[in-house]
């Protein structure tokens, strides 16, 4: 069994699916706030990032800069096979947990 | 730029410089044109002060054990002599910060580093060290003659509250010589 994934490392996992090539660490600061629907300090996806990254599940590549970051690099992310196999375990973890109840759940009397 | 060096002092020098392109084209692109100079300015400084207190947390985490390791033993099993105790957590302490020194300047290749991770993880194992003296007082060692006497005379608040304020200069120094290690083993990894 792969890691166990956090529910903050599965919404930085999955904010760089759904970016695809344009996974940089701006971009998925926005879509893992939008996701999570709060306000998300850059040092704790960051963190995060260099964690996954650290654990084999992601990889990364320096990309050009541009004007409005002073032409600082950006550094792209990109989920290694490893890191794919984590996020469906964790997905298949909560799908079992599940099993034959109903959502939302309804808490009878 | 000021967010590019205190970021530099925490990350190596790549990284802090994406993480900086990142937090700069954010202010520029989104923030600053919704809130203005002041607060965009204010969320800036949030941001590099997340990054400030993450980076020597786990440090920080490590010195509160010791800390409060070596509080709830003399509370709950005090000795006859304290001078083995003391030994044990002033050099295990001494080493901690040495090691957090070395570790943060061997990252970022400066021995400022150093020194800014040692005197972190000194405010941060303090600052939670009081936290569970506090919640030990409260809730078991005033009602305990015994106990209370005893909290007293091994120094009581003074030891809680101007005990790390009395210890930071060392602990600067302890930072700077790991770091000047730390800087050291990182060139002779690179090369």
């Amino acid at each position: 069994m792969a890691d166990v994934l956090g529910a903050f490392e599965q919404a930085v996992l999955l904010a760089i699916v759904r970016l695809r090539d344009e996974a940089y660490g701006r971009a998925i600061l926005k879509e893992v706030q939008a996701r999570l629907e709060r306000n998300v300090a850059a040092g704790a996806v960051h963190a995060t990032l260099g964690r996954l990254e650290q654990k084999g599940l992601l990889a990364s590549r320096l990309g050009p800069g541009t004007p409005i970051r002073g032409g600082r690099a950006r550094r792209f992310y990109r989920l290694q096979p490893s890191g794919q196999r984590a996020l469906n375990e964790a997905r298949a973890a909560i799908d079992n947990l599940w099993v034959g109840l109903r959502w939302p759940l309804k808490v009878g009397r | 730029m000021w967010t590019l060096a205190v970021l530099s002092l925490l990350m190596p020098p790549g990284e802090a410089e994406t993480v900086a392109g990142d937090l700069i084209e954010e202010y520029r692109d989104t923030v600053y044109p919704a809130v203005g100079k002041f607060r965009a300015d204010f969320w800036l400084a949030r941001q590099v002060a997340g990054f400030l207190w993450r980076a020597p947390l786990a440090w920080g985490l490590l010195v509160a054990v010791f800390i409060a390791g070596r509080f709830a033993a003399d509370t709950f099993a005090p000795p006859a002599s304290y001078a083995a105790r003391s030994f044990f957590t002033t050099w295990s302490s001494i080493l901690l910060y040495l090691l957090a020194g070395a570790w943060g300047a061997r990252r970022t290749g400066r021995v400022g580093t150093g020194v800014l991770l040692a005197a972190g993880a000194h405010a941060i194992g303090w600052t939670l060290s009081g936290a569970v003296t506090i919640a030990l007082f409260v809730g078991m060692i005033r009602n305990q003659p015994a106990m209370l006497n005893l909290f007293y005379a091994t120094g009581g608040w003074g030891e809680q509250w101007f005990l790390p304020l009395m210890l930071l200069p060392i602990v600067l120094a302890l930072g700077a010589i790991g770091g000047v290690f730390g800087r050291r083993l990182g060139r002779r990894a690179r090369a």
